[in-house]
């Protein structure tokens, strides 16, 4: 039976990547008549092999090796090429975070196969068997549907655009693979700076308030920072205003940052650049802020408020303030 | 140390969609009045080459783009901002999200050079294939940092600031390597002295054969396009008015009020 290989990048619990990419490796597999196999990498994987039989992985690769406790690509990516070598996958799955970006067209290379990265959907052609991928160009102004010659094709998969699996027990057969040899890490961690996020984290928030460029500088972000406080939100930006160094990196949303869905995404000076709107297209409600008319950002939202931020901001603090 | 900056020429990513169109039966964009610029993260790529540079003696940044003729613009862009050289890999046909061919030819260009260090954008503001620099990576066999925002001299090697999901790290190792660029704060790209662009007209623009490492990337995996498409959006925006801010405010959370997402 054919496989559809789905790879998880987790260190014993199943993140929501995980689950989504398990939960689109279950559709294709079924789409195509193949079987679900996973590949899973640590120290350790006995934790993450159970969990990830608790989704319906049958088949489950594990590469388990002392030096590979921590991510590193050129690590996991030697284990994934064993894995891939033994389990002769039809389609390997990986989500378009920080790994699977790296990892899928590398590995793609590896196996002199053709990768494709940020994908969207995908579905198997009826009459030809092939399976037809679909994914953003020009930054979301059009959309390529793609087939990758010869097998496997080597996918990552948007972010929030798959269903996560639902759980369903399976007792899996465990496959245990020793690559011929792990290469070390070539670089050594000096600093590793993780960011404290007071609050919510971006990407799990019921309510994102961005802002962009449009805000003018640094500090006009505290009035942002107040309203997302008040409704247990986080803050979000443009690119642009990363770019200024008005916020840092990690609350860059879009394309090329995180990609949020949350019920309430308003975004406060920001033009609307479809890169930025790849990242909150999922929202239930987008709401915009911005004085000027014709912004594209208009264009995507269900509800628009044309004006300047400073004279709409602080009335609409203060009326939260007496609804909560 | 041979730094080499890989650069590409893309239709403006910043058109708005009401204006961005398809060529009529092809898969490909309209270009008519639409302005071609340098592809955003590898302004990036080129201010830490740049920024990298005058941190170490004796170190030269090489631009090389892949592309006809016409793509010669973003290293005479690349020499007014005071690039040591500026190198075209010819390819006359759009490798669309083939990206492989591409990194193909830029391995290519890094052998003929004898770079120790190949820095590109992490995507192409066209395609958005991702994909260059990874394979490229592969291609010459060497390790990778990607998502870099900035890079240092070290007491031994080299010191590469990357983003992380949440966060940032910096860790340490020896060229070569490739790094793949993210944007930050501080690798915004320099503009150029009015003197310097004048004078990046009269440079030379080196040109590279590589032809055989292209032959060699066309045996892996092809990606075919099948279709290109602009997505259908309908607009249902509902404007909240008001006499002023206050007005406005109060409408826009009856709305989310009655909308139950607040
Ligand atoms: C390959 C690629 C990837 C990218 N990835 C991303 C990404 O992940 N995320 C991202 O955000 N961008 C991304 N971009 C950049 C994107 O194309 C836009 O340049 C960017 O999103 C614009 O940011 P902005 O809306 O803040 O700025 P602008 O486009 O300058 O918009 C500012 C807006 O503020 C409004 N404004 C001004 N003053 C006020 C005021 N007082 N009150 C209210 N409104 C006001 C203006 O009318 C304007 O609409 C990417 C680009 C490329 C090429």
């Amino acid at each position: 039976m054919s496989l559809v290989l789905t790879c998880l990048m987790d260190q014993g619990m199943l993140s929501r990547d995980s689950l989504e990419v398990i939960g689109a490796g279950k559709s294709l597999a079924s789409d195509l008549g193949a079987g679900l196999a996973v590949a899973v990498i640590g120290a350790e994987t006995s934790a993450l092999c159970a969990a990830a039989g608790e989704y319906g992985a049958g088949k489950i690769y594990s590469v388990q090796d002392a030096s590979l406790e921590q991510y590193y690509c050129e690590g996991y990516l030697a284990a994934l090429e064993a894995v891939c070598r033994e389990c002769k996958p039809v389609a390997v799955l990986f989500v378009t975070n920080m790994q699977g970006r790296e990892l899928a067209p590398r590995l793609a290379k590896r196996l002199n196969k053709a990768a494709l990265v940020d994908c969207l959907s995908f579905n198997v052609e009826h009459e030809t068997g092939r399976i037809i991928f679909t994914k953003p160009v020009f930054g979301g102004k059009a959309m390529a549907q793609v087939v990758l010659s010869d097998a496997p094709a080597v996918v990552a998969l948007r972010r929030r655009s798959f269903e996560p699996a639902q759980q369903d027990q399976v007792e899996p057969e465990i496959i245990q693979v020793k690559p011929v040899s792990i290469p070390v890490n070539p670089f050594k961690v000096m600093e590793r700076v993780e960011e404290q996020q007071a609050g919510v984290r971006l990407e799990d928030a019921r309510v994102v308030v961005s802002g962009g460029q449009g805000l003018g500088g640094p500090e006009n972000f505290a009035i942002l920072e107040e309203l997302a406080g008040l409704l247990g939100g986080a803050v979000g930006a443009s690119r642009v205003a990363v770019d200024s160094g008005w916020v840092s990196s990690s609350k860059q949303v879009g394309q090329t940052g995180k990609i949020v869905a949350p019920d309430v995404y308003l975004a406060v000076g920001i033009s609307g650049a479809c890169q930025h709107l790849a990242g909150c297209s999922g929202a239930k409600v987008i709401v915009a802020i911005n004085t000027d008319p014709e912004a594209p950002v208009f264009g995507a939202a269900r509800l628009g408020v044309v004006g300047d931020y400073k004279d709409v901001l602080p009335p609409l603090i203060k009326k939260v303030k007496e609804i909560i | 140390m041979q730094i080499m900056v890989c650069l590409k020429k893309i239709l403006d990513p910043e058109v708005p969609p009401r204006d961005f169109r398809l060529k009529k039966g092809e898969m490909a964009p309209a270009t008519e009045g639409i302005p071609l610029v340098m592809s955003s993260f590898d302004q990036n790529a080129l201010e830490v080459g740049l920024q990298l540079r005058e941190k170490l003696a004796g170190a030269t940044v090489t631009a090389v783009t892949v592309g006809p003729e016409d793509s010669e613009d973003v290293l005479r862009k690349a020499l007014a901002v005071k690039a040591d050289r500026a190198v075209r890999v010819p390819l006359e046909q759009d490798s669309k999200l083939a990206g492989g061919i591409v990194a193909g030819l830029l391995a290519g260009a890094a052998k003929q050079l004898g770079a120790d260090l190949v820095i590109c954008g992490r995507q192409a503001g066209d395609w958005d294939g991702s994909q260059v620099g990874l394979i490229l990576t592969e291609a010459l066999g060497w390790p990778l940092v990607n998502l870099v925002m900035g890079i240092e001299p070290g007491s031994s090697g080299l010191v590469l600031r990357r983003e992380l999901d949440e966060g940032y790290e910096v860790i340490e190792g020896n060229s070569p390597l490739v790094a793949v660029v993210t944007n930050h704060e501080t690798n915004v790209l320099r503009i150029a002295k009015v003197k310097d662009t004048m004078a990046a007209m009269r440079k030379k623009i080196e040109l590279f054969d590589v032809v055989d490492s292209a032959a060699v990337e066309l045996q892996g995996g092809r990606i075919e396009l099948v279709s290109l498409e602009i997505p259908v959006k309908e607009a249902n925006c509902e404007m909240i008015t008001g006499e002023n801010g206050g007005e406005k405010a109060d409408n826009l959370v009856k709305r989310l009020l009655e909308l139950k997402v607040l």
